[in-house]
């Protein structure tokens, strides 16, 4: 049996001792928009972080990322000419189940003096490497043993959406009798939330429940509407101590709870854990047992979409709405959308409407709702939580507070 | 009917060796899960452990089931990923759950069907009982698919 959490062992050393203090973002684009590359959009985000802390960038001393992202964090030292690195991770994991990882990884080095100023960046320019997620490319020979993929891929089953969003649509559908659909309330308001976020790449493109029913069928019970966006863009995430924050410019977002890892999960054939899950109930439960609180106290949430019906599942992982019933709950309107709904979601657009950075535009608006800077601001923000990349392993979690 | 690949020729599928024998059973038409005598668990995809008491994958069994399921989900992928799906679209992809493997579920097309794209909802295949057919792919491979009893 795993053993039990030392609970507050981690409030001691890490809870409310770190927090996001600084963020770089380059703008957002479809995919193929950004002519600079890859890596020259890593730099410039840990450049633009520092500057909006204003933390001197040969002060940084750490990176974290995830996603396997290409850009390794020792570089983007060497290549910006800062002289010591003491602190260099990958969250291992495709996607954007390792984004609020990173930020804790960053947390504990702060938290424990493992390093002093850490950065958490993503950086996708899939103009440079193609798109994200495309199944290897073209050439005959046998389908490999690697990763599952000769389980799927003579099946058709290649792709994200076709492997995440449509399989676990399916499942809930079916384990709770609903019809195909449901998820549109999660789109819509995604969606409203990027009218007023001039960064978001679907700013000034509306749309109405009506045109989520009506777009394109891409694979049952998935519509259009319910993927996430192919965008190009970086951000980067600057991570302190809370007292080192006190020096720096921003209000922070101090770091209340964190958690990642993974259950049983992954297997091809969905035959590990929970199927009709998103792989939070285990890193769900560390999460709120290290906060202290329940999802009640919770004003704002930001739960990373790859695809709807996996954000469905996710919040009910991580009891933001009933199992089973949250489909019926999201009906009412408006119930996901800032500033007056009973459970703002993803209030900067998100994956699905401002910017598909795996998550990290998640993690920048939770700060800024801590901030009182969103420009879908709820009123009151005690905590702000974020959930990254459900349906895949690993999976975490993050909860944020203003100072 | 060809398996899918990316408008190449299908060359079939590469197994690790603890699935191996999963795809020499495929090969003789049976359809076998992977079973530890030990412990009683039964486990697919196939795995080099057992996955409750780490039983080593050489010292369990393939136990044959019959060829008979239940539809747990199913999807119509509308998108042709590459030029030569163009006429395969939609097709039909199923989680079918085996009562004689614990429900363990397998994954696979659902052949000779094709979704009504002016109403894909209809027909709703959930609980729908299917039978395995053995499709020989080349490639030395040949794949489980699924066709509604």
């Amino acid at each position: 049996m795993t053993t039990p959490l030392d609970v507050k062992r981690f409030q001691d050393i890490v809870q409310n001792k770190a927090a996001i203090v600084g963020i770089g973002e380059t703008e957002y684009t479809k995919y193929g928009g950004i002519a600079r590359t890859e890596f020259t959009l890593a730099c410039e985000v840990a450049l633009k972080a520092c500057a909006e802390a204003g933390l001197n960038i040969l002060d940084l001393d750490g990176f974290t990322s995830w996603s396997d992202d290409r850009n390794v964090g020792v570089d983007v030292a060497r290549y910006l000419g800062v002289p010591e690195v003491r602190w260099n991770y990958m969250n291992w994991g495709g996607g954007g189940g390792g984004g609020s990882g990173a930020v804790y990884a960053a947390a504990v080095a702060v938290a424990t003096g493992a390093a002093n100023y850490v950065l958490a960046f993503r950086s996708l320019n899939q103009g440079q490497y193609g798109r994200f997620g495309l199944p290897f490319g073209g050439a005959a020979g046998k389908i490999p043993a690697m990763g599952g993929m000769n389980w799927r891929a003579p099946y058709g089953v290649m792709t994200a959406p076709d492997m995440i969003g449509a399989v676990w649509g399916s499942l809930y559908m079916e384990k709770y009798n609903t019809p195909d659909g449901i998820w549109g309330p999660i789109s819509v308001a995604a969606r409203k939330h990027a009218q007023t976020n001039p960064r978001a790449v679907m700013y000034g493109r509306p749309i109405t429940l009506e045109d989520y029913i009506k777009s394109r069928w891409i694979n049952y019970p998935m519509r259009l509407l319910d993927n996430c966006l192919e965008t190009d863009g970086a951000i980067g995430l600057l991570i302190t101590t809370a007292e080192r924050a006190k020096d720096l410019k921003q209000k922070p977002a101090l770091i209340h709870s964190a958690s990642q890892g993974s259950g049983l999960w992954g297997d091809p054939a969905y035959n590990d854990g929970d199927p009709v899950s998103a792989n939070f109930a285990e890193v769900a439960k560390n999460l709120w047992a290290r906060a202290g609180i329940t999802p009640k106290d919770v004003q704002v949430v930001q739960i990373y979409e790859n695809f709807t019906p996996n954000v469905l599942l996710s919040m009910e992982d991580h009891g933001l709405l009933p199992k089973g019933e949250g489909w019926q709950v999201i009906k009412e309107p408006g119930y996901l959308e800032a500033p007056n709904g009973k459970l703002p979601m993803n209030t900067s657009g998100g994956n699905l409407s401002e910017a598909y950075v795996h998550g990290g535009e998640l993690i920048s608006e939770a700060t800024r709702q801590c901030r009182g800077e969103s420009t879908n601001q709820v009123p009151n923000v005690k905590f702000a939580l974020v959930a990254s990349g459900p349906g895949v392993h690993p999976v975490s979690d993050l909860i944020l507070r203003p100072a | 009917m060809p398996s899918f690949l990316w408008g190449a020729d299908f060359a079939g599928c590469a197994y690790a060796d603890y699935e191996e024998d999963w795809a020499k059973a495929a090969r003789q038409n049976k359809l076998v899960v992977q079973h530890c005598t030990k412990c009683g668990n039964f486990q697919h995809t196939p795995r080099p452990f057992c996955g409750k008491c780490r039983t080593p994958w050489k010292e369990m069994e393939w136990k044959q089931v019959g060829g008979r399921g239940k539809i747990k989900a199913f999807t119509h992928n509308f998108r042709p990923l590459f030029p030569a799906w163009q006429e395969r679209v939609p097709f039909t992809t199923v989680l079918v759950a085996l009562p004689d493997a614990n429900n363990l579920m397998m994954l696979g097309n659902l052949i000779n069907f094709k979704a009504n794209p002016e109403n894909p909802a209809e027909p709703r295949l959930f609980g729908r009982e299917v039978r395995a057919v053995f499709e020989d792919s080349g490639g030395d491979t040949t794949l489980i698919q699924w066709e509604l009893v």
